[in-house]
């Protein structure tokens, strides 16, 4: 079997002339009527169309069998309508919150003067990475504990121990159960951060109007996880209750708080 | 958590997404399992897929191929997922690779060649991995892979080539 040659083929293409992709699209209807046209005479006497679309076919058929479409269309949209109003760094008009990132990262952190602290990490038990959350007193930095109260508007920072992890995802889980990203900003991949030593990370929190616990996970992992598969871990750890598991060579840190007005 | 959706409004978008999902989801799923290789992980992915197409409703109306677009999402969420976790998939792959000579062949070679490309996923870069996928599985042309991409067709070139150079190291095949 011999493949195509890209700078010779346009696209691979059977002897019938008739692409994969264009069988896809005559199956949902995509096509333009006069090459379904084309395309119905040609697959007549085809055994490659013929058997690509008796395989379509048939995967529709068990597909549309092993899935209601009523419940599956209504948990698609009830995800997709939290999605797009729960990040609470996006529910922050976008031009102050940008311009309080802006005004933290002009400063390099708000935490200019942060010394390597004797504090504790917050760790998982028998684990060793670790996170510490430091909120802008009037200019200081304050050390938090975990369990503590913060109010909206207050300005959090993180320092990370990654004890020899290469990516961190940390995000948010608030009084609603609403899922945020905090690193990456928006949807993406774990951060790159340095494996060995204790650092700050760039940047500052500026923490929403949702009241309630709060809690932070700093996932730390060996490659870089996909955000979405993060949140969709937390959202089955939310609804079944059960522990959180993002697999081998990860390990997690919790910080929670209560947020107050 | 509060909403700002009334009820009509919400059957009305639910109806839409119903005839969506009915319309494209095995299109969908087909592309899910053909990456993840089992079927609850397809179901699964093929309902994030439609999620994130939701998110960009808008976008979504506009495009004048929905499947194009949502085979697109679907790659290249699995392909996140494969990157995420290559231990986990390594280990499938290699299972997969030590049976292809079982493959099913048929008169074109596209299931073969489909079964090839995914045998060589985990040693190139999501991008590369994709157009691959879209030229030598999905038959798109280099013209649609540009256009669905947003990269130039100079780009696309590159990234095929450096498909069969990885393709030729690996499974030794013959390109026309």
């Amino acid at each position: 079997m011999k493949w195509a040659n890209p700078d010779l083929a346009e696209s691979p293409r059977p002897d019938c002339g008739v692409r994969l992709i264009e069988l896809e699209r005559y199956v949902c209807g995509e096509l333009q009527e006069t090459r379904r046209q084309e395309i119905d005479k040609i697959q007549r006497d085809c055994l490659h169309c013929q058997t690509a679309l008796s395989r379509m076919n048939q995967d529709e058929r068990a597909f549309l069998d092993a899935v209601n479409v009523a419940t599956q269309s209504a948990q698609i949209l009830q995800r997709s309508e939290r999605l797009a109003s729960t990040s609470w760094l996006a529910r922050l008009p976008l031009r102050p919150w940008v311009a309080a990132l802006t005004m933290a990262m002009a400063m390099v952190f708000f935490l200019p003067n942060l010394q390597e602290s004797d504090a504790p990490m917050n760790r998982t038990k028998g684990h060793s990475v670790g996170l510490q959350v430091y909120q802008n007193v009037d200019g200081q930095a304050e050390l938090l504990s975990s369990g503590g109260r913060l109010s909206e508007g207050a300005q959090i920072q993180f320092r990370y121990q990654a004890h020899g992890f290469s990516y961190v995802m940390i995000v948010s889980v608030d009084g609603q159960n609403v899922i945020s990203s905090l690193y990456p900003a928006g949807s993406g991949s774990s951060i790159a951060i340095q494996s060995e030593g204790s650092h700050v990370l760039e940047g500052s929190i500026i923490l929403d109007d949702a009241l309630g616990e709060e809690r932070i996970y700093a996932v730390y992992s060996k490659q870089a996880l996909d955000y979405h598969e993060v949140e969709a871990q937390l959202r089955q750890a939310i609804e079944t209750h059960q522990a959180l598991n993002f697999g081998r060579d990860t390990e997690l840190v919790q910080f929670s708080f209560e947020k107050v007005k | 958590m509060q909403t700002t959706s009334t009820p009509g409004r919400d059957l009305t978008k639910r109806e839409e997404i119903a005839e969506l999902y009915r319309r494209y989801g095995a299109a969908v799923n087909r592309r899910c399992r053909y990456f993840l290789q089992n079927e609850q992980d397809a179901l699964d992915a093929t309902q994030e897929v439609f999620v994130k197409a939701m998110k960009n409703i808008e976008r979504f109306r506009q495009d004048s191929s929905h499947l194009t677009w949502l085979i697109k999402i679907a790659t290249n969420h699995c392909l996140n997922r494969i990157a995420s976790n290559r231990a986990k998939w390594r280990e499938k792959y290699k299972e997969f690779a030590k049976h292809k000579s079982e493959i099913e062949a048929d008169d074109t070679g596209q299931l073969e060649r489909a079964q090839m490309v995914k045998a060589l996923l985990l040693q190139l870069d999501s991008q590369t991995a994709a157009i691959a996928v879209y030229y030598y599985v999905d038959e798109m042309t280099q013209q649609e892979i540009a256009e669905s991409c947003d990269i130039s067709l100079p780009t696309v070139r590159k990234r095929l080539k450096k498909f069969l150079r990885v393709a030729q190291k690996e499974l030794g095949l013959e390109v026309g």
